[in-house]
């Protein structure tokens, strides 16, 4: 047990030295002088270039400049933005919330839609109903986000004419800002759902078919009960996994969905850093997202020897 | 026949034009604010939506000097003397001025100018910011190299002097961007503090600013104007996308005004009613020239390439007829002249193209030309998408090599880029500066032109001549020669930002450079 | 049941060999070039132009068929890489074991701890938008999964009898791969293969969409629906065109992974039922059935190997498993 908890932790640690590691290279790796990325959109002025070189310290030998930006990075340093006068940090800061609170959402949604759904087609096996619900999820699984969220936004423009696009800070209203990640959620979530509902679904038919649950069935336990008591908590351990790895799998969407919507969180400033070629700030976000993806995976794997005994065991 | 349009006459057109739309459309918003239907109403906060902040340097005047830091600072901070509508100096901090001789100015300062924090603005005050903007250290001192020496003669007057007679001091001084600042201020602030925090002597002070979520200015009660702002503040809500913006404005949710860089949305938006802007063309789409060698070190391979353009079909198929044909110096700008059937080389020709192409024994080039790949450039693609069709017309085959932004910008610097660069240009004070980085030899990115070359020793002359009718005639001569040797290509110029707002606010007047005065006498309706 | 699975294969090879039709006939059918560009701007479906004409007079049909084209090369000439490369480092930690296999599961580990998506951006940061780089990003993001399909079932192989047998028998150890371990693999391969596919077109597209992946004059599915959102209250059919294309590239590869793991996996049936089947009829012998089959029921015990081992194992159709660890673009 400790040493499956050591194993996990140690490898997750790893995959966060790589992850610092490819982050940092990405400043070191692109064509050109990185100095000159300082240079201003609007209007070049050559005259900044030297400035620039020397208050980056570009002379110094790689090793040094990663021990120095991960030494920073550490204390929530993340360097300067080359666009803007905010401490990457404190951008960051401004930005993670938001990027957070949408998946979130998107998970609550997710489950609210992925779990009732996998046990009615699991219940409904063969019916319309199954499915139904079966090609919906292979439809989200094969439509990309950005697709779906710009036919909405069209459809939505000729129709309803609902404000869609754009984000309500929390501390100026909570329910207005839920509302306005809402449908963005929806629609970030729209893949988790339909891999959620496949797992529960398929875990769901495999407990009904168990010789325990037959024995109920036999002694004339009607089929919503032993759902409820039986199926549905045995179904949720694999669940349960599945739900870590697509929270994981949200932040990528979260990039691609953040952009079609306007919403400002950590996706949009990835992209925004990529359109403006401010590295740092691309630097930054690949770093943090990443350390998310790892951070979550290490929590589920920690969590499933606590939910599967059978893996506690060994 | 060449006729320079003046800002007068291009703002005289617009109006009437404006006029001529609102009459047009019936039972519009706009009309019904034009109209005078709704009351102006002190106070309140005006929602302006907008595309960028500050970029490097913030609001520190001399430390950002872009045009998204100029968009707040110039709302903070005022220049010793403006420009109005039509590029005639205007007082602004100094109430008066005079040329001496031909290297020496003297500017009298007003009376009761004050800081937002209610300090008073001294001479000191004046000479500080014009030697801190010279200053080896301040972004602004390639535009003043000429300034020998500023001196106080007394409580109210500053005397200029320059090394060499120099005619676009005058025009550099009234930029926007060459603020007046508080000795006392800068000097207790450092460089890391002065990017988010100001103290100007403008209509508006700054109140707050939350990264890429909103900019907020109040307004300064000291404000020295007569019409000092109706409203209590300004909010910058700043929205990337433009699609987002338009929609901000359609939903009536709180934003009065915003500006869009895309054409298309513009039009959409007047249609529905809002009112546009006439904002200046003055961003122009210019393809710097590599002659050092390849193709066009062959001044008929230019020649071919520039007949081969169809500058209209450009501007008809990549903006939807939204620009305007260009020279060098943008056709918006107050000394702008628009180019007409005379001008060398920019009759769309395709058997003059082969047969030049024939003469240089080049029947088939191969072009390439480096833009940038960023979304903040993606509505000058189609341009180039365009261009290389219409290129393939005259057998020229024109590749296109999209690079981020930065790297463009890096082989433009560094002069390293192959055959063209698409390098957007954007205003500028004088005329003369906008052939700095075409006609100065020995700059990288300077290739067309030698020393001895007859339009450099023009654009010198251009530098030092101050009677404006000898300086226009210079212009339209040093345009031609350009035009002619193809020093650059310009495909066409279209405003950098235009302006649209609805019938929440009243009094708005667009100033064409897009400095936003006119927020200044902007109400909210009630 | 059975009927309906084979429908899927059956949808998903009519719908490829009619988009492979699109792109590489349809062109030849109309007198436009993909760049030209023309006075007839924004036109309407005609008999001239089939799917009307863009901001810039160019012909849809043939801007859609060759956008179509580039996504089907894309994600094919990324998904043979990744699968080439996988398949290799698969073998050689399976095989070799020890610490090679745990460098190279490591490594795999470090790439699947990247977003998708993230990772073809940081590809397109390094070396530039263009086509290389997203077909090297795809690679790259494929590559882990096929390594992980070819390794487990080496490691339950190579205990099985036959291997250890044919391993005393002196038979060198590159043949038994060849012969037995690869085939076993086959079905997982092949439906890895197709959503992998299915996989790279939508962070293609995405990227497009993006500004970051195909560049102009170059048509890109996911780049018209970006570039057209400007015009949609006009022209809403811009936006409409290029999403369709979008959606059935990746429904047809999902069709196809799903149907390939039907045909070629009898006896797991039907994929999302795979227990009752199995409990219904004899445990099937074939470690092949094995490889693929890990039912819900008995979750991986090795920790070493979750979670992403769940995912190889749990056949709940295609589209899981690898789009599982990696996500959604």
């Amino acid at each position: 047990m400790a040493k499956y908890l050591m194993k996990r932790l140690g490898s997750a640690l790893l995959v966060l030295f790589a992850l610092s590691l490819l982050a940092f290279a990405i400043v070191r790796l692109i064509p050109g002088d990185p100095a000159m990325q300082y240079l201003d959109i609007d209007n070049p002025d050559p005259a900044q270039l030297e400035a620039i070189r020397e208050q980056l310290g570009l002379n110094d030998p790689w090793y040094t400049q990663y021990a120095q930006w991960l030494g920073g990075v550490l204390h929530g340093d993340f360097g300067t933005s080359l666009t803007s006068s905010q401490p990457i940090g404190d951008k960051l800061a401004d930005r993670f919330p938001v990027s957070l609170q949408l998946a979130l959402i998107a998970v609550i949604v997710g489950l609210a839609f992925g779990i009732p759904g996998g046990v009615i087609a699991a219940v409904r096996q063969g019916g319309a109903l199954d499915a139904f619900i079966r090609g919906t999820a292979f439809l989200a699984l094969s439509i990309p986000a950005f697709a779906i969220g710009a036919v909405v936004i069209l459809v939505n423009s000729f129709t309803l004419r609902l404000p869609l696009i754009g984000y309500t800070p929390w501390s100026v209203s909570p329910l207005g800002s839920i509302t306005s990640l809402l449908l963005p959620a929806l629609i970030l979530s729209l893949a988790m759902s339909a891999v959620i509902s496949r797992y529960s679904r398929g875990t769901v038919i495999d407990t009904l078919t168990q010789d325990f649950v037959r024995t109920a069935r036999s002694k004339g336990v009607p089929t919503g009960t032993i759902v409820r008591k039986h199926a549905l908590r045995n179904a949720l351990i694999p669940v349960m996994t599945v739900v870590g790895i697509q929270l994981a799998a949200l932040i990528g969407g979260t990039v691609v969905i953040e952009n079609v919507f306007a919403i400002p969180g950590m996706g949009s400033m990835l992209i925004e850093g990529i359109n403006t070629s401010d590295y740092p700030t691309i630097q930054a976000c690949i770093l943090v997202l990443g350390a998310c993806f790892v951070v979550i995976n290490l929590v589920v794997d920690l969590l499933y020897p606590v939910v599967d005994p059978r893996v506690r065991a060994s | 026949m060449r006729t320079p349009i003046r800002g007068l006459g291009a703002t005289a057109v617009a109006a009437a034009l404006a006029v001529t739309l609102a009459a047009c459309s019936s039972g519009s918003v706009a009309e019904e604010s034009a109209s005078g239907s709704a009351e102006p109403a002190a106070g309140g906060t005006i929602v302006y939506a907008t595309d960028v902040q500050p970029v490097t340097g913030g609001i520190d005047p001399y430390q950002g000097t872009a045009f998204a830091n100029l968009n707040i600072t110039g709302l903070i901070y005022e220049p010793l003397i403006a420009k109005d509508d039509d590029g005639t100096l205007i007082p602004s901090i100094a109430e008066s001025w005079e040329q001496v001789d031909d290297t020496t100015y003297t500017f009298t300062i007003r009376d009761g100018v004050t800081f937002s924090d209610g300090t008073e603005l001294t001479v000191d005050d004046v000479v500080f910011s014009l030697n801190t903007m010279r200053g080896a250290d301040s972004l602004l001192a390639t535009n003043l190299t000429t300034i020998a020496d500023v001196t106080a003669l007394d409580d109210s007057t500053v005397q200029v002097t320059t090394s060499m007679p120099d005619a676009t001091l005058l025009n550099t001084l009234s930029y926007r961007g060459y603020a007046i600042v508080s000795q006392a201020f800068y000097e207790s602030t450092t460089p890391e503090e002065r990017t988010t925090s100001a103290l100007g002597t403008g209509p508006w002070a700054l109140a707050d600013w939350t990264d890429q979520v909103s900019i907020t200015l109040d307004a300064n009660e000291y404000y020295w104007g007569d019409e000092g702002p109706y409203a209590d503040s300004i909010e910058f809500d700043i929205i990337g996308d433009e699609t987002s913006r338009a929609s901000a404005l359609r939903q009536r949710s709180g934003t009065d005004l915003a500006w869009f860089r895309d054409p298309t949305q513009v039009s959409s938006l007047e249609a529905e009613g809002f009112t546009v802007g006439q904002n200046a063309a003055t961003r122009s789409l210019t393809m710097y020239i590599n002659a050092s060698d390849g193709p066009l070190a062959d001044v008929k391979v230019r020649q071919a390439i520039s007949k081969a353009m169809d500058r209209q079909a450009l501007i008809d198929l990549a903006m939807g007829g939204e620009a305007e044909q260009s020279l060098v110096v943008p056709v918006g700008d107050p000394a702008g002249i628009a180019p007409d059937a005379d001008t060398p080389n920019y009759t769309h020709d395709v058997e003059g193209a082969k047969a030049l192409l024939a003469e240089a024994g080049e029947e088939n080039p191969t072009i390439t030309l480096t833009y940038a790949s960023d979304a903040a450039f993606a509505l000058d693609v189609p341009m180039v998408e365009v261009l290389k069709e219409q290129l393939a017309e005259a057998g020229i085959t024109l590749e296109l090599k999209a690079q981020p932004w930065a790297d463009v910008l890096n082989s433009y610097i560094s002069g390293t880029w192959e055959d063209l660069v698409l390098v957007p240009g954007v205003y500028q004070p004088d005329p003369a500066a906008y052939f700095g980085t075409v006609l100065t030899p020995g700059l990288p990115m300077v290739t067309a032109v030698t020393e001895d070359s007859p339009e450099v020793a023009l654009y010198m002359q251009l530098r030092s001549t101050f009677d404006e009718a000898e300086r226009a005639e210079i212009l339209a001569e040093l345009e031609d020669m350009v035009a002619e040797n193809v020093d650059v290509l310009v495909a066409y110029t279209g405003p950098q930002r235009y302006e649209v707002w609805g019938d929440t606010v009243t009094g708005y007047e667009v100033d064409p450079y897009t400095y936003r005065e006119g927020l200044t006498s902007t109400s909210k309706v009630s | 049941m059975t009927r309906l699975r084979n429908g899927a294969l059956i949808a998903g090879v009519s719908l490829i060999v009619f988009l492979l039709a699109f792109a590489f006939i349809g062109p030849l059918l109309t007198p436009y070039g993909v760049n030209d560009v023309s006075d007839v701007t924004f036109a309407p479906p005609t008999s001239e132009h089939w799917l009307g004409t863009d901001n810039l007079g160019r012909d849809m049909f043939v801007r859609l068929a060759i956008a179509t084209r580039y996504a089907i090369l894309i994600s094919f000439a990324s998904t043979v890489l990744a699968m080439v490369a996988g398949t290799g480092i698969g073998l050689i930690a399976g095989y070799a074991g020890g610490r090679l296999d745990n460098l190279l599961m490591r490594s795999t580990e470090v790439v699947m701890a990247i977003p998708a998506i993230l990772l073809a951006l940081v590809v397109r940061v390094i070396f530039g938008p263009g086509f290389l780089p997203l077909i090297l990003a795809m690679a790259i993001i494929g590559a882990p999964g096929f390594a992980r399909i070819m390794r487990s079932p080496i490691l339950v192989l190579k205990e099985r009898d036959f291997v250890v047998a044919a391993e005393i028998a002196g038979v060198r150890r590159p043949r038994i791969a060849l012969s037995h371990l690869l085939p076993n693999a086959t079905t997982p391969m092949l439906v890895n293969f197709a959503s992998t596919a299915s996989l790279a077109v939508l962070i293609e597209s995405s990227l497009s969409y993006l500004g970051q992946g195909v560049q102009p004059p170059d048509p890109s599915a996911g780049r018209m629906i970006s570039e057209f959102q400007r015009f949609m209250y006009e022209h809403p059919t811009l936006v409409v065109m290029p999403a369709v294309v979008i959606t059935l590239l990746t429904v047809a590869w999902n069709l196809l992974a799903d149907g390939v793991q039907v045909a070629l996996t009898p006896k797991a049936g039907n994929l999302a039922v795979p227990t009752r089947r199995r409990r219904r009829g004899p445990r099937p012998a074939s470690p092949r059935a094995n490889a693929v089959e890990a039912a819900p029921a008995e979750p991986e015990v090795d920790p070493h190997d979750t979670p992403d081992s769940t995912h190889d194992a749990v056949p709940t159709g295609a589209s899981s498993a690898p789009m599982a660890p990696q996500g959604r673009a």
